[in-house]
């Protein structure tokens, strides 16, 4: 196996079984937040590291050349946020919110094809850019629609009067409520700077195609116009969240098809 | 060296007696030196709460074959200071030797003896108590040990048990859901509909967690602004209410109507307005509801009767219980490893002649 591979299979089962504890540990209402939960999150994303560097070395660019890299690179973008955020807004619960999402990811990816080859791009900034920043902006989207499920979740438990152990680890509504849009808002404005860097491009690889990203960018335009200008509930934004993600999910499915 | 504890407490004295037999909380370490002066008594920490005035004493070697002798010392400074003389019965105190001592301070500190069980505020209460008794150079050796370990016992029953988690009364019910839809209270704007001593109570806790403002409306004015003055807040007719909700985030009604007074047709256009489709969070703990239930179908509302809240407080007070024999577990166990009862410790007691000592009673 090769060593890169090796340490994306390693973090899997970090993220596997980060979940696996939390998911368990919530079930028998036993969860308490610890330096554990993060400690494996963490784990995991020092193997995606080191699988990133590794890679990008063998291809000679950014990582994203192929469809198993570049879903690892959405998950690994996730994960920066997740951390960024995650740690500033003491969100105990997110990374078990976050785990299945990166755990997905990490299986498409392995059931993916990755045909290594090295494609030196010196001098064509614009293309490492236009890759990293509009995959930078897919996590921020996916880390959206994990805030939108705990949302929908904390929403269904009060409308229903029935506060389960997990209702005790959430982060506040209104934070989410918050948090969502300013993911959104931020995703959006990545996936601006991708497009535009993606028009100074001196190399346009054969077969690629904007049309894909387009799409995504007028979906969350439409969204975040929607909520800026007529106002969107939280329920509703939360709802737009989950649901908009499946367009970025499935357009990195078709990626490389 | 032994230790005792005598005391008394809300499971064995009723209010009338707690009441007279309680010392202010500036006199708590001067009260351990005096007591650490009695005969047989080295050192000595008082705790005197609402609910329960004990007294900790560590033994000195005269005592040590004979610890119902200090307890008996005690009792007697006790009734001879309140001037209780056969005004109290030798039931109402409680005491505690050894192990059995060990363990009730454990219990106490882990909030397991108090009358809310798992509350928290006891924790603070022992601790003062203690660190008064410190300065005042009424604890020794062995009573510094142990009250560290009771301190360490409750962190570590708190952190590993669900024995805090959840609030326990409707009042508190009501504020630990604000917390969670708002995150903190601080830009909060509360408004009371009604002037019933629930809502008004609840507003006070509110405001005690930070709420930025509380609006009071009763169909009495001179009621509405009396508690609004009472609160620090503002009064509004009861016809302006619903002016005032695009800027409200928690709304609590209690008036005493006989039909519902809020309606979605009285919200929906209000909540179009709400600023950056912040929650709304509605309590109604009026009997009978003064709010329609279909207010709860609305977006960004959060809906909670009476009812519901006293569920929820019910469900965690079922909870605590559960709890409890965790607690107990974890305290057998900090009991059995107690530093006071290793060997090499100068003042260790001598455990094999312990009797067993039996469970502290469930919490109520």
């Amino acid at each position: 196996m090769p060593p890169d591979r090796f340490f994306i299979y390693l973090a899997t089962a970090f993220f596997c079984g980060g979940f696996a504890f939390a998911f368990l540990a919530l079930r028998t209402g036993r969860y308490r937040p610890s330096w554990w939960n993060l400690l494996v999150m963490g784990l995991g994303f020092a193997c995606q590291c080191v699988f990133l560097a590794l890679r990008g070395k063998q291809v000679q660019q950014c990582p994203a050349t192929n469809q198993f890299e570049v879903l690892i690179f959405v998950a690994w973008a996730m994960m920066v946020l997740y951390f960024l955020i995650g740690t500033s807004y003491r969100w105990s619960l997110l990374g078990m919110f976050t785990a299945p999402l990166v755990f997905l990811l990490h299986m498409m990816a392995l059931f993916s094809p990755d045909p290594v080859v090295a494609h030196p791009v010196a001098g064509d900034y614009w293309n490492e850019l236009h890759k990293s920043v509009s995959l930078l902006s897919y996590g921020a989207f996916a880390l959206s629609c994990v805030a939108g499920v705990m949302f929908l979740v904390q929403d269904r438990q009060l409308r229903k009067h029935q506060l389960r152990s997990l209702f005790y680890h959430l982060p506040p509504i209104h934070f989410l409520q918050k948090v969502m849009r300013r993911l959104n808002v931020f995703g959006f404005v990545l996936l601006s700077v991708g497009i535009v860097s993606a028009w100074r491009m001196t190399k346009v690889n054969p077969g690629h195609s904007l049309m894909p990203v387009y799409l995504i960018w007028a979906l969350y335009a439409v969204l975040i116009g929607y909520e800026f200008t007529r106002g969107m509930s939280a329920r509703r934004s939360a709802l737009a969240s989950v649901a908009a993600f499946v367009m970025p999910l499935i357009t990195l499915w078709i990626f490389a098809h | 060296m032994p230790v005792v504890c005598l005391g008394l407490s809300y499971k064995t004295a009723p209010v009338e007696i707690r009441e007279r037999v309680a010392f202010g909380s500036k006199h708590l370490g001067e009260v351990a030196k005096q007591i650490s002066t009695l005969a047989g008594i080295q050192e000595a920490v008082v705790v005197s709460t609402c609910n329960r005035m004990e007294i900790y004493a560590g033994l000195d070697a005269s005592a040590l074959e004979d610890p119902a002798g200090a307890v008996a010392n005690i009792e007697s400074w006790l009734r001879g200071h309140f001037s209780i003389e056969g005004a109290v019965s030798a039931e109402t105190f409680f005491h505690h030797a050894r192990e059995a001592a060990v363990r009730h301070l454990f219990a106490v500190a882990s909030g397991l003896d108090s009358m809310v069980l798992g509350e928290t505020e006891i924790f603070g209460q022992v601790k003062d108590a203690y660190q008064l008794a410190h300065a005042e150079g009424a604890t020794a050796r062995t009573l510094n040990k142990l009250f560290q370990e009771a301190f360490r016992v409750g962190k570590m029953v708190r952190n590993n048990t669900d024995i805090q988690r959840g609030a326990t009364s409707v009042g508190s019910v009501a504020v630990e859901l604000a917390e969670k839809l708002f995150g903190n209270l601080d830009a909060c704007h509360v408004l009371l509909l009604g002037a019933g001593e629930i809502s008004r109570r609840t507003a006070q806790s509110l405001q005690s967690r930070g709420a930025k403002s509380i609006i009071v409306s009763n169909r009495s004015h001179d009621r509405a602004l009396e508690m609004a003055a009472e609160m620090g807040g503002r009064a509004i007719t009861f016809d302006d209410w619903q002016r005032e909700i695009p800027n409200v985030d928690i709304l609590i009604s209690s008036t005493a109507a006989p039909h519902t007074v809020v309606h979605p047709d009285d919200l929906e256009p209000a909540l179009r307005k709400r600023r950056g489709g912040r929650p709304l969070f509605l309590i109604d703990i009026a009997v009978p509801r003064d709010i329609d239930p279909a207010v709860a179908e609305l977006d960004n509302v959060y809906l909670f009767d009476i009812d519901a809240l006293e569920s929820i407080a019910q469900s965690a007070r079922e909870r605590r219980m559960r709890e409890l024999e965790r607690c107990q577990i974890i305290i057998d166990e900090q009991v059995r490893d107690s530093a006071i009862f290793r060997p090499q410790h100068p003042n260790a007691m001598a455990t094999s002649a312990l009797q067993p000592a039996p469970a502290p009673p469930a919490g109520s």
